[in-house]
């Protein structure tokens, strides 16, 4: 982990000195991931592109007056999300429901069941979505930004405008509704000890 | 049992490793296999990405971050040379226009090198080659012919002057105190020009301007021309005139300057010319501008235009005038020097109508009807008290 943050400050600080590829090896990294953050707001792929897209030209345009930033991830996970929301407002104003639609309804692709082999494993799995997909969306960025993202209890706070007391509270809440979905389930426990691990 | 949990999922949560530290956790933890099989399951589950981009679409992406950020740099290349070259015109245009604008018209540097004229008794109107004309009467007319050649002084005294055409011909009409006189100048417009005032003209318009110089107090009836306005130039500003009955009163013996606007529309420039921005104002019928020289500035107000047109009838109209402004007016009118020694007397003000058709003993006598005041009189000098 400290080893990928090292190459990320070493990416920036290249980036900032007027290398452009690192800003392009910075995209290669953390693409798939400000995307995935950017579902939590939107499933407009074409409007989260869209806020991707700003947000590395926006990097490249102020390049010279961008500052050294302890956490690059961190940067770039705030930055987006003020432009998704920004965005979403903008759209609000001219259709105040679509949004909230798009969020419900159809299924999002997704890489579950690429990798998840087992039977009892992908039944397991499908029942961690369905309750993750039940936690509010705050506890769900939360949760994304903590296993997926690595970000301290701190980041969180300052993404999610909140106190660092209750990023720690919404995680706190949100595994424990998780287990919660296990225990209430119908698969036998003991198949679960039986796997190595 | 439960609490049990809750309490170690709390305490895990606290730390910033949450499930490295819960699965390295040994017995004391107290949480059975099943339960470090669940949070490991979570962590898993946790950990896989559950949106992606397709390869394609990524790369798709960034090709177009790239596009945007190459057409950003060429902009930006554009926008430096071009603001180089946009600082470098517009350099070359403000010198050019500051050179133009610091250029006065040629009337205005023929009235300042014409220096003063020595007061006379009669009206004086100067000619093109040397010719000096003298009025006696104390309401004269002066008219030009389309050409500018013949004049017609009164209705019966004809004048030639000899013009020649290249270059612009400037004619100059003093009238001393005491006297006043009509000028109809070759493109029709009319000019009342009041007692001590000076007015210098073309004797024939070259070209799309029309420019005169005013010193002094004179009433304007500008025949409209299409594309060629009307300047009147004076100490203060110059007025824009396109069609249009108004009066100015420059005197160079007077702080202030001003002009009122009958019909038409007129605009003024000031002349201070340190600033590159002349000050402006322009004025619709029944407004007086009234010129500032301290601060450079212009002040509006609404007159009835009458009040200061009608001298050329013959009368004055005074609204809420002070005395002293009242004596001065009388005075140029008919060239006496008349003093107030009462300075509260001086600030009393007037409001009526006053013919000057009489003498100034008889003005001053109308006056003290209203007014209790005395007077002397002692070679063309009243002193009042």
């Amino acid at each position: 982990m400290q080893e990928t943050r090292n190459k990320d400050d070493s990416l920036w600080k290249d980036f900032r000195n007027g290398d452009d590829t690192a800003l392009y090896k910075l995209y290669d990294l953390y693409a798939d991931a400000l995307l995935g953050f950017g579902m939590h707001f939107s499933r407009d792929t074409g409007l989260l592109k869209d806020c991707i897209h700003d947000l590395f030209l926006d990097l490249f345009k102020y390049r010279n007056s961008l500052s050294y930033t302890d956490n690059v991830k961190f940067y770039m996970f705030k930055s987006l999300k003020r432009k998704i929301q920004k965005e979403l407002s903008k759209k609000s104003l001219f259709d105040s429901d679509s949004d909230s639609k798009s969020l419900q309804g159809e299924a999002v692709p997704s890489y579950d069941e690429v990798i998840i082999e087992t039977e009892i494993e992908q039944e397991n799995f499908k029942r961690l979505r369905q309750a993750v997909d039940k936690l509010p969306c705050q506890q769900q960025e939360a949760l994304f930004l903590k296993f997926q993202q690595d970000l301290s209890y701190q980041q969180i706070a300052q993404i999610q405008n909140i106190s660092i007391e209750s990023a720690r509270t919404n995680i706190y809440r949100a595994i424990k509704a998780l287990r919660q979905s296990f225990e209430n389930g119908p698969i036998p426990l003991p198949l679960f000890l039986m796997l190595p691990y | 049992m439960n609490d049990k949990r809750k309490q170690t999922v709390e305490e895990i949560l606290s730390s910033d490793k949450l499930l490295d530290d819960f699965l390295e956790a040994d017995d004391n933890m107290q949480l059975d296999k099943t339960g470090i099989h669940r949070i490991r399951q979570i962590n898993d589950f946790l950990k896989i990405p559950r949106f992606l981009f397709s390869v394609r679409e990524k790369e798709k992406l960034k090709l177009r971050i790239q596009h945007s950020a190459l057409k950003f740099e060429a902009k930006r290349r554009i926008v430096k040379w071009a603001s180089a070259a946009a600082v470098f015109i517009v350099g070359i245009l403000g010198i050019y226009n500051l050179y133009i604008h610091l250029q006065d018209p040629d009337i205005v540097n023929f009235a300042k090198n014409l220096g003063n004229i020595q007061p006379n008794e009669e009206t004086r109107l100067f000619l093109n080659d040397g010719q000096e004309v003298l009025i006696e009467k104390q309401e004269s007319t002066i008219a030009y012919g389309k050409n500018g050649k013949d004049i017609l002084i009164g209705a019966e005294e004809k004048v030639v002057q000899a013009l020649d055409t290249k270059e612009p011909v400037y004619n100059t009409v003093v009238v001393p105190y005491g006297k006043r006189t009509q000028i109809t100048l070759c493109d029709g417009s009319q000019v009342w020009l009041n007692s001590g005032s000076k007015l210098i003209y073309p004797a024939v318009f070259a070209g799309k301007k029309r420019e005169v110089y005013i010193d002094g107090e004179a009433i304007f009836d500008v025949t409209r021309l299409e594309g060629e306005p009307f300047f009147v130039n004076s100490r203060d500003f110059s007025i824009r005139v396109t069609g249009t009955v108004f009066n100015v009163s420059s005197y160079s013996d007077d702080n202030q300057s001003s002009a009122v606007l009958e019909s038409g529309k007129i605009e003024l420039y000031s002349n201070d010319k340190s600033l590159l921005h002349r000050e402006k104002v322009a004025i619709s019928p029944g407004e007086i501008v009234i010129f500032n020289p301290d601060e450079n500035t212009f002040s509006k107000s609404t007159v009835k235009p009458q009040n200061y047109l009608s001298w050329r009838n013959g009368y004055f109209i005074f609204k809420n005038e002070r005395l002293n402004s009242i004596l001065k007016k009388i005075g140029r009118y008919y060239n006496v020097d008349i003093q107030v020694v009462n300075e509260k007397l001086s600030a009393e003000t007037f409001t009526g109508c006053l013919d000057l058709r009489t003498s100034p003993d008889e003005v001053l006598k109308i006056i003290r009807n209203t007014i209790r005041f005395n007077y002397e009189c002692k070679e063309n000098k009243f002193l009042i008290y």
